[in-house]
């Protein structure tokens, strides 16, 4: 009796061709002969180290024990499937003690006030006598074209091509915008900022102190200090960092009779000081916010995950390097996306962090022998507010200590007049191609900016 | 009707034999709109002379070196470069016509359904296949040498050295050693996933790349800011980091037959566009000394051809608006190069590190890639072209850095012409490029081991190679002087630069997903729209290939004569 397969072969002129059915044929009868080594007679006795081209470890073959196996679920395709790990099981988490964090996002809704409630702080509104004075009186060969020729270098030459954000119409929701290439905003202001700051530099050849100033870009930073037993957390990316070999000068050096007495140098007597105990009477008068039966942490969310210690955003070298400047680029999309105020606060509240970290590597004891004094740029489009802080005390948990930190606010300052919105739609000038022109053309520009910028970079140059 | 489909040679046929005579190939009235045909009056004046008055003969060969060019066709490109200088004022337009005649269609798109732009080789600094530095030699019409220029040995940087070097130590390891970086909590333990080599390679390239330019800036802006007191230009030069660079140019075949790519006005030519970002770029107003004489025989030296494809150098092409860009967009002011540095971190990435023997010459030909796109772009902001040659030589300082590894390179611009067959060339570009060298070994303990004083001696060399402050002559002799021109054509001029400034470029992707509204490219409508919106400009000073099809249309309405116009016109006299 012939076999299925041998009829099909003898009745094949009267049977159906197999186009379809081979799917079904293969899977059912199909073979597949695995070719063998067949070694040629005469290599036999060779003692020849043979490679078969055909049984190739299979470079796909599961692999064995030892490799652990990863889930295919884990390809970055579908990571987003993949419950993210739960918190408790960072290495940084801390079960036991929790602390108050602020973060570039937080808003303290009481402004500049509770931030110095916060920091035991008293705001003056000004720059202080010292640097007022100075305002002015160094400057460089046509400083203001140089400035002019950096906005419209960042805003309307640079040719950089990226997608920009869409655009919005808050009262038409549903509009949609043109697709529009041009220079992002974040790139725009580190043109400007990175030419003003090289342009001061450039002062170097009067003031050889300057090249020995290091300028770190984005670098983290983070600290915790204890106020009346809650303990507060400050974490942020510093944008830029400006810093010097020698630390600031005190802006106030004689802040009572008892205490801090580095101040008798003649030298810096002359450089900085308060004629007439003028900030002295001034703090006497102030007081601070009563925001009872608030707690002014009720910005501040509880936070179990962060890292323990201070970071400044460097590693130490041979020379001891101190903070200068800290430049905050915002990257708000609007300008009215926080207020002035709350801007402020947030940079009071860093720059207190840095001059806190950096008081605590200088006087590790905890006992604060001289100030510490340290200022802060904040820049948005063509905004800046200037910031002098100076850290007078390291105890923030004793009622009875009245020495407060001063800091002085010296806000809104705009590089040039009257910048439309190009986020929001703007029916005048609502696009890119606009707001170039418009910058090429009618650009009103306030020399007294950079006036103010130089001089808080030429502190503490001899 | 799928025999006669657009692309058959049946409708080709039909045309031409069987159809109606009004859609006919060649019948004027179909594709060029001509107006009325006149007859003519009978009352001729008399326009007889005494002696005949011919028109003066043609030479044969317009004037300037065509070598083997077809005659027809040289005067053809000696017309176009006329055309191109004749009509056209300013810069800007001249950049936004030459993107606008790469576009696929001139005219209405009647009998033409396709409207993008035409396909060009894509080409950047990095070479990506082995030995193909005689290919970009060729294509550049550059000769290679392999050692600086003489004169840069004669300047004494000594004692600046020794007042800049502790200064940039430090601030190099400020950099590389003393920053931390910035991460975020969430990655600062191992979550487990899967990871992608290939993803992480692209990543640790990009932040290399950023360290890079970071290093570079501040080491560059350092060195300026030691010498602006002495040298005033430099306070004044503009600093750039992650410029961009593009240039376009049109290469003569020299017999070659290629399948694609080819350069509409003349099927003999093909055209490249380069694409590039310059980590650090620094430009002032003035140029650079020339090296060496363009008459000097180092300069007739002949660069050999390559006969091989593009493809056979990983070179493809793109669909891309043809675009000059050296480093910044036109009317800055800052337009000669001082410097320019490259990352070249890329190099030992992808499969473009082939061999320690093939290191040298790859980053010669990104020498020459570069040197030629910067320079080449940097001619057309000046008013040169392909038509009207460098009247100087521009020159071109080059430094390619990983930061531990340099190169130094000078490049001599003498000839842009490359549209013309290679014996009527005589002029090549000339490129000096230095061995490689180590600025340091490595980083140890915040310390660098083996400092190399070469690098900074070279560095400050190129940075202290003065611009001619003074020059005796016009540096752009075909830039008409635009003061005068009256407000609206400056505004003309300024929106028609916007429609190539602002706009995606066109590239293959865009057009797969992106393409074709309104029955054109984006940038074929903002064309339209400009040349519209100040039409009477156009009108008046444009020959009409370069209306746009919108305006097209307008002018042909506008000269189609009424009925009653008619009768005026053609008067029964009889």
């Amino acid at each position: 009796m012939p076999k299925i397969t041998e009829l099909r072969g003898l009745f094949k002129p009267f049977t159906k061709p197999l186009h379809r059915q081979w799917k079904w044929v293969w899977q059912e009868k199909g073979k597949f002969n695995e070719p063998k080594l067949t070694l040629p007679k005469a290599l036999e006795d060779r003692q020849i180290n043979i490679i078969d081209p055909l049984h190739e470890p299979d470079p796909n073959a599961l692999p064995d024990e030892s490799t652990p196996w990863i889930s295919p679920t884990r390809h970055p395709m579908f990571e987003y499937l993949v419950p993210p790990l739960p918190r408790e099981q960072h290495p940084l988490f801390h079960h036991d003690r929790s602390v108050f964090l602020f973060d570039s996002k937080t808003r303290l809704h009481a402004g500049v006030d509770q931030a110095c409630l916060l920091t035991k702080t008293i705001p003056f509104y000004e720059l202080p006598q010292s640097i007022k004075q100075t305002l002015g009186q160094v400057s460089l060969p046509d400083q203001d074209d140089l400035i002019q020729s950096y906005i419209r270098q960042s805003i309307a030459y640079d040719a950089t091509k990226e997608h920009l954000p869409r655009k919005k119409s808050p009262l038409k929701q549903r509009r949609s915008f043109r697709i529009e290439y041009g220079i992002p905003r974040s790139r725009q202001m580190s043109i400007v900022l990175e030419n003003m700051i090289y342009l001061c530099e450039s002062l170097g050849g009067h003031y050889p102190d300057l090249f020995k100033r290091h300028l770190y870009r984005n670098i983290p930073f983070y600290t915790t200090y204890e106020r009346y037993g809650e303990l507060i957390h400050l974490r942020k990316q510093n944008e830029y960092v400006l810093t010097s070999h020698i630390p600031l000068s005190p802006i106030v050096k004689r802040l009572d009779k008892l205490e801090i007495t580095s101040g008798n140098n003649t030298n810096e007597q002359i450089t900085s000081h308060d004629p007439n105990g003028h900030y002295l009477i001034q703090a006497n008068d102030y007081q601070f916010l009563d925001m009872y039966p608030i707690y002014p942490t009720i910005d501040l969310s509880l936070e179990q995950l962060y890292q323990d210690g201070d970071e400044q955003g460097w590693k130490q070298r041979k020379s001891n390097e101190y903070v200068h400047t800290i430049f905050h680029v915002s990257n708000d999309e609007l300008i009215h996306e926080a207020t002035a105020d709350e801007r402020l606060a947030r940079m009071i509240m860093f720059t207190f962090g840095s001059a806190l970290v950096q008081a605590r590597q200088l006087y590790p004891n905890g006992i604060l022998t001289k100030p510490v004094t340290i200022q802060s740029i904040f820049f948005l489009d063509e905004l800046f507010h200037f910031i002098v802080f100076q850290l007078n005390t390291l105890n923030y948990n004793d009622t009875n200590d009245k020495q407060c930190n001063y800091v002085w606010i010296d806000k809104d300052n705009y590089l040039y007049d009257n910048r439309p919105s190009m986020v929001m739609h703007n029916p005048v000038y609502g696009t890119e191609r606009n707001l170039q022109r418009y910058v090429l053309e009618k650009l009103i520009y306030n020399p007294s900016v950079f006036q103010k910028f130089l001089a808080l970079y030429l502190q503490g140059v001899k | 009707m799928v025999i006669l489909h657009r692309t058959s040679n049946a409708l080709k046929w039909y045309r031409l034999t069987l159809c109606r005579y009004k859609y006919r190939l060649n019948h004027p009235g179909v594709h060029i709109p001509h107006g009325v045909q006149y007859q003519t009056p009978y009352n001729l004046p008399d326009e007889y002379a005494d002696h005949p008055l011919y028109p003066p003969i043609r030479p044969k060969y317009p004037p300037g070196s065509w070598g083997s060019m077809d005659s027809k066709k040289a005067w053809m490109h000696f017309e176009l470069g006329e055309k191109y200088y004749r009509h056209l004022k300013s810069v800007k337009e001249r950049l936004t016509i030459m993107a606008y005649q790469n576009m696929m269609c001139y005219y209405d798109k009647l009998d033409v359904e396709q409207i993008d732009s035409k396909l060009i080789w894509m080409v950047n600094g990095r070479p990506r296949s082995p030995r193909s530095l005689p290919f970009y030699k060729h294509i550049t019409r550059t000769h290679v040498t392999d050692e600086l220029p003489k004169f840069y040995e004669q300047m004494d940087v000594e004692s600046l050295l020794n007042y800049v070097k502790p200064v940039l130590i430090e601030r190099i390891l400020a950099n590389e050693y003393a920053q931390k970086d910035d991460i975020p909590l969430e990655d600062m333990y191992d979550k487990g996933d899967y990871k992608i080599s290939s993803i992480i390679n692209e990543k640790q390239l990009k932040i290399d790349q950023q360290r890079t330019t970071n290093v570079l800036t501040n080491m560059i802006r350092t060195i300026i800011n030691v010498l602006a007191e002495h040298k005033p230009y430099l306070r004044k030069t503009l600093i750039g980091s992650d410029v961009p660079i593009e240039a376009w140019w049109s290469l003569n075949l020299n017999g070659e037959k290629y399948d694609r790519a080819k350069w509409h006005h003349d099927q003999n030519t093909t055209s490249f566009q380069f694409r590039d970002k310059a980590a650090v770029q620094v430009k002032t107003s003035r140029p650079l000394r020339s090296i060496v004489d363009p008459n000097s025989s180092l300069c007739q030296t002949p660069v050999p051809l390559c006969s091989y494809h593009p493809p056979a150098f990983k070179v493809f092409t793109d669909r891309y608006l043809p675009m000059q860009i050296p480093g910044h967009w036109h009317g800055e002011g800052h337009d000669f190069n001082l410097l320019s540095m490259y990352s070249m971190d890329s190099i030992y990435k992808y499969d473009s590190y082939f061999n320690e023997d093939e290191l040298l010459p790859s980053l010669m030909s990104w020498m020459v890639n570069t040197g030629h796109a910067e320079l080449l772009a940097q001619a057309y902001y000046l008013g040169f072209s392909m038509w009207r040659e460098p009247t100087y030589p521009l020159i071109a300082q080059l430094v390619l850095s990983n930061r531990r590894q340099w190169i130094f390179g000078v490049y001599q611009l003498n000839t842009i012409g490359h549209f013309k067959p290679h014996d009527a060339q005589i002029t090549s570009n000339i490129c000096w490029v230095s061995p490689l060298m180590n600025l340091y070994d490595r980083i140890e303990n915040g310390e660098l081991i083996n400092f190399n004083d070469n690098i900074l001696r070279q560095l400050l060399r190129f940075i202290l190679n003065e611009p001619i402050m003074e020059p005796n002559w016009n540096l752009t002799p075909y830039v008409e002087d635009l003061t005068n021109l009256d407000e609206r054509y400056k505004k003309f001029i300024r929106n028609l630069y916007e429609v190539v400034k602002l706009e995606k470029q066109d590239s293959r992707d865009h057009h797969r997903w992106a393409k074709i509204s309104h029955d054109t490219t984006v940038f074929n409508r903002r064309y339209a729209m400009m040349t519209t919106l100040f039409k009477d400009i156009v009108f008046d000073n444009w020959p009409r290939e370069w209306y746009g099809r919108t305006l097209e249309k307008i002018e042909r309405k506008k000269n189609m004569p009424l009925f009653k116009e008619y009768d005026l016109l053609m008067p029964v006299t009889r």
